[in-house]
């Protein structure tokens, strides 16, 4: 019952006033804040993707929901560009990490340029969509996925349009720079939950016999 | 000092500056209150179906109030009180039994708190209009889908539920980083309070089954409202969806309501037996183990649904599993009572009023796991009769005791004891003897959720005796509600630590001041305030003119870096409003939510610009030369 051995004793009087006033990464409450909304929102794409292969799973005849070439090529532009995004992303964080206010502010725009282009061709693709939410269960599974990564990324790109008003016009504090790096993670995850949705809503049905 | 510190955490006076309170002690507290308003709603609504149960053939209530009433008190009493009531003890305990000086996003506890009850005045605004949800609180399709519920009772209990979702998402995120990040220096994982364990579970439980639930009752809604087909058989749709989806968080939510009861009983048990808990190791790995296998089970719900039989062996398999980790907490807690000094104080009287209650219901538990017995009793009292042994005995008991136990923390009075014990006493015998009565009517075939039942059943008897009883237990109940009242008013003047209890929110002064600690201790034990009385250790440097905080490592809780809290905002109101207005006008059309985003921007911005004087940036000034 006695305290563990292994944890260090207890600091006697401490004096703070040393210590940094902010930090980076798993240190700071911040980046914590955010991982757990990751976690949350990718709890949720989860339990779509789920659903979607129960529903798939317990139709007597699976009728894939076949989608035109057209829209399976603007699908996979708009993965390359979110694709494409995540390299200016890092560079932002790496520069904001240096205290490096014009790179991050430079490439931050990038990368936001480029998740805004995405969703500007996420409005066309929403034109050509052959059937509605209201066609059957599998157009249902299909809009509600779909419209819950673009409300990931609408998000993520109405968060950095806020963070670069802030660099670009805002009074910049050290502890923007990590709001650069948290408002990354959540960047990186509408990245990287497209990738098993896009191959189960968009390329998976290619596999079904007609 | 404590003057500059009280100048700067105070929130200041006023409708105003109430409006804008972002301090945990006075969140919790408002979370709290608020928890037992609704609990005492869910009373009454309970002892109206009693009442209209006591007597076969009973005109009382009719079918259609009958079932918005049994609706809306399991919807109030999981929704709006077991995990509101907790989100509400652990916004207010966690951060004292840390050492720490608010939560770690003090604004967002301030939205939960502010959501959560948009979520509840909700629900009982639809009651009142005669639009209360009708179709039970696990809301089965078809039954609460398009075709067999229209008009907007329903939609009421979908939005209702993301409501309290939302708020219960953002005190578990906002629990977990405190946790890890705002410890006092000293304080390692291995030094955490055993509650704080509890709260620490429980928050990421939260983090991964109440997805589920917002993704189900969100469908739902759609289902209702644009025509989606998601749980629509002829369209490809699936009922049972509904049941899985409900169930993968309705499971873990029995354990987010009672995990931080059992994490009270280790509060509690130390300042009335005069020792610390034994087997901390085997208490924290038996919570942690709980909370994943809570993930594996909720199966057993669907026992009746027509499942494979290798999936219902597989559920009651790991049904029966948990049971072992409960099971250890509970030895380890007669271990500490075991030949101990005792105290019959009243927290330590509901204590014990848990340990007779929760094995009752635990082993009912044991037996609904079993394929066989579940569909014999399946859908009759007693399920009622388990469920209630659970939650009460497993969450309330706890409850109510932590309400004796913290009161003089939060208030700086003491309840009055004597009213304490006539309370514990009628709560414990009106509750086993309005419920128990209830497992021998489930067996005798009695249904759950019927209005009525015809005289010729044999029913009545135990019926009208499981009414009587229902009433002292609302007696008991009541007493405790009153003493509130009136201690709050004229209570005794409780000091620091009239428990003389071991961990660190006894260290400050009852109620706590706005800074909880005017000096952040460091911590070197587990029972800082019994093994080092006078040796603790100090915070000293931080600064009195802001907010600042310091922040530790994850495990170790080494000292890292310092970092300013946020203060007092009236954002955090508007966001809840706009969510509020959102959810509430996407009940009728689907433009709500487009509608929400564009009023939500500029909360946003208003929320997170920065004001007042920036401390410079040392690095790079905005206009030199990247590199």
């Amino acid at each position: 019952m006695s305290t563990p051995a292994n944890t260090p004793p207890a600091p006697r009087s401490l004096d703070a006033s040393g210590l940094p006033s902010h930090a980076f990464g798993h240190r700071a409450p911040l980046w914590w804040g955010v991982l757990l909304m990751v976690a949350i929102e990718a709890t949720t794409m989860a339990l779509l993707l789920v659903s979607y292969l129960y529903l798939r799973g317990n139709e007597d005849a699976w009728r894939p929901l076949r989608l035109s070439w057209r829209i399976l090529e603007l699908a996979v532009v708009q993965m390359a560009l979110l694709v494409a995004s995540v390299g200016p992303t890092m560079a932002s964080v790496r520069a904001a990490r240096a205290g490096r206010l014009r790179a991050t502010r430079s490439w931050l725009l990038v990368a936001t340029v480029l998740g805004a282009l995405m969703l500007a061709l996420r409005c066309l693709e929403i034109r050509w969509l052959p059937f509605r939410w209201d066609t059957d269960a599998r157009g249902s599974v299909f809009w509600m996925t779909f419209g819950l990564h673009t409300a990931h990324m609408v998000t993520g790109v109405l968060e950095n349009g806020m963070i670069l008003a802030l660099l670009y016009a805002g009074r910049v504090e050290e502890k923007h720079f990590g709001d650069v790096e948290a408002g990354a993670l959540l960047w990186y995850f509408c990245v990287l939950e497209w990738v098993p949705a896009l191959a189960l809503l968009y390329f998976d049905p290619l596999l079904w016999p007609t | 000092m404590n003057e500059a510190l009280a100048a700067t955490w105070s929130p200041g006076r006023g409708l105003s500056a109430w409006l804008r309170e972002v301090r945990h002690t006075e969140i919790g507290k408002r979370f709290v209150v608020t928890a037992f308003l609704f609990f005492a709603a869910g009373g009454i609504e309970a002892l109206l179906m009693r009442l209209q149960l006591s007597r076969p053939a009973s005109g009382t209530v009719g079918p259609d109030l009958y079932n918005r009433l049994f609706t809306t008190h399991g919807s109030t009493m999981m929704f709006l009180f077991a995990v509101p009531v907790m989100q509400g003890v652990g916004t207010f305990t966690v951060p004292l039994m840390l050492g720490a000086r608010n939560l770690a996003f003090p604004r967002l506890s301030a939205y939960s708190y502010y959501v959560y009850v948009v979520g509840g005045l909700l629900l009982y605004a639809g009651f009142s209009l005669r639009a209360g949800p009708d179709a039970g609180w696990f809301a089965y399709t078809p039954l609460s889908g398009p075709a067999f519920s229209p008009g907007k009772r329903m939609d009421v209990w979908a939005q209702m539920i993301t409501f309290t979702e939302l708020s219960a998402l953002a005190t578990a995120v906002n629990l977990i980083v405190t946790i890890f990040k705002l410890r006092a220096p000293g304080m390692s994982i291995t030094r955490m309070p055993l509650l704080v364990w509890a709260f620490l579970v429980v928050a990421f439980m939260i983090v991964f089954a109440m997805p589920a639930v917002v993704v189900a009752s969100s469908c739902l809604a759609l289902d209702r409202l644009v025509g989606t087909h998601f749980f629509n058989h002829a369209e490809g749709g699936d009922h049972l969806l509904w049941q899985h989806m409900f169930w993968f968080f309705a499971h873990p939510e029995v354990y987010i309501i009672f995990l931080p009861g059992l994490g009270m009983i280790s509060a509690i048990l130390p300042a009335f037996t005069r020792r610390r808990v034994l087997g901390y190791d085997v208490v924290v790995l038996a919570t942690v183990t709980t909370g994943f296998v809570a993930f594996g089970v909720w199966v057993h719900h669907m026992f009746a649904a027509g499942l494979p039989q290798l999936g219902d062996s597989y559920f009651t398999a790991s049904s029966l599993i948990i049971t072992i980790p409960t099971g250890l907490q509970i030895f380890c807690w007669l271990a500490t009572l075991w030949r101990a000094p005792l105290r019959f104080a009243t927290p330590l009287l509901f204590v014990l009023g848990f340990f007779v209650t929760f094995v009752v219901g635990g082993l009912t538990g044991v037996m609904l796991a079993a394929v066989p017995l579940d569909l014999q009793v399946h859908d009759t009292m007693f399920v009622v009769a388990h469920l209630h042994y659970v939650l009460i005995g497993g969450a309330v008991f706890p409850l109510l005791g932590g309400v004796y136990y913290w009161f003089p923390k939060a208030t700086g009075r003491m309840l009055n004891e004597r009213a304490g014990k006539v309370s514990f006493w009628l709560t414990l015998i009106g509750f086993n003897a309005t419920f128990f009565p209830l497992h021998m009517l489930g067996l005798h075939g009695m249904p759950r959720r019927v209005y009525t039942y015809l005289p010729g059943s044999g029913w009545h008897h135990l019926n009208l005796f499981s009414t009587v009883c229902a009433g002292v237990l609302g007696l008991g109940i009541l007493i405790t509600f009153v003493n509130v009242v009136a201690s709050r008013a004229r209570g005794r003047r409780a000091e620091a630590n009239p428990w003389e209890a071991d961990s660190l929110e006894w260290a400050v002064p009852s109620p706590p001041p706005p800074y909880n600690f005017a000096e952040i201790p460091t911590v070197g034990s587990r029972a800082p305030l019994w093994e080092e009385p006078s040796s603790r250790g100090v915070v000293t440097g931080l600064a009195t003119d802001q907010r600042e905080v310091v922040v530790t490592t994850l495990l170790d809780a080494a000292p890292d870096h310092r970092t300013i809290l946020a203060g007092p905002s009236i954002w955090p109101l508007f966001a809840a409003a706009v969510t509020g207005v959102g959810f509430i006008v996407s009940m009728f059309t689907p433009w709500g939510l487009p509608m929400a985003v564009a009023l939500g921007v500029p909360v946003m911005v208003g929320w997170f610009w920065p004001k007042g004087k920036p401390t410079p940036l040392h690095a790079e000034q905005p206009g030199t030369k990247a590199a």
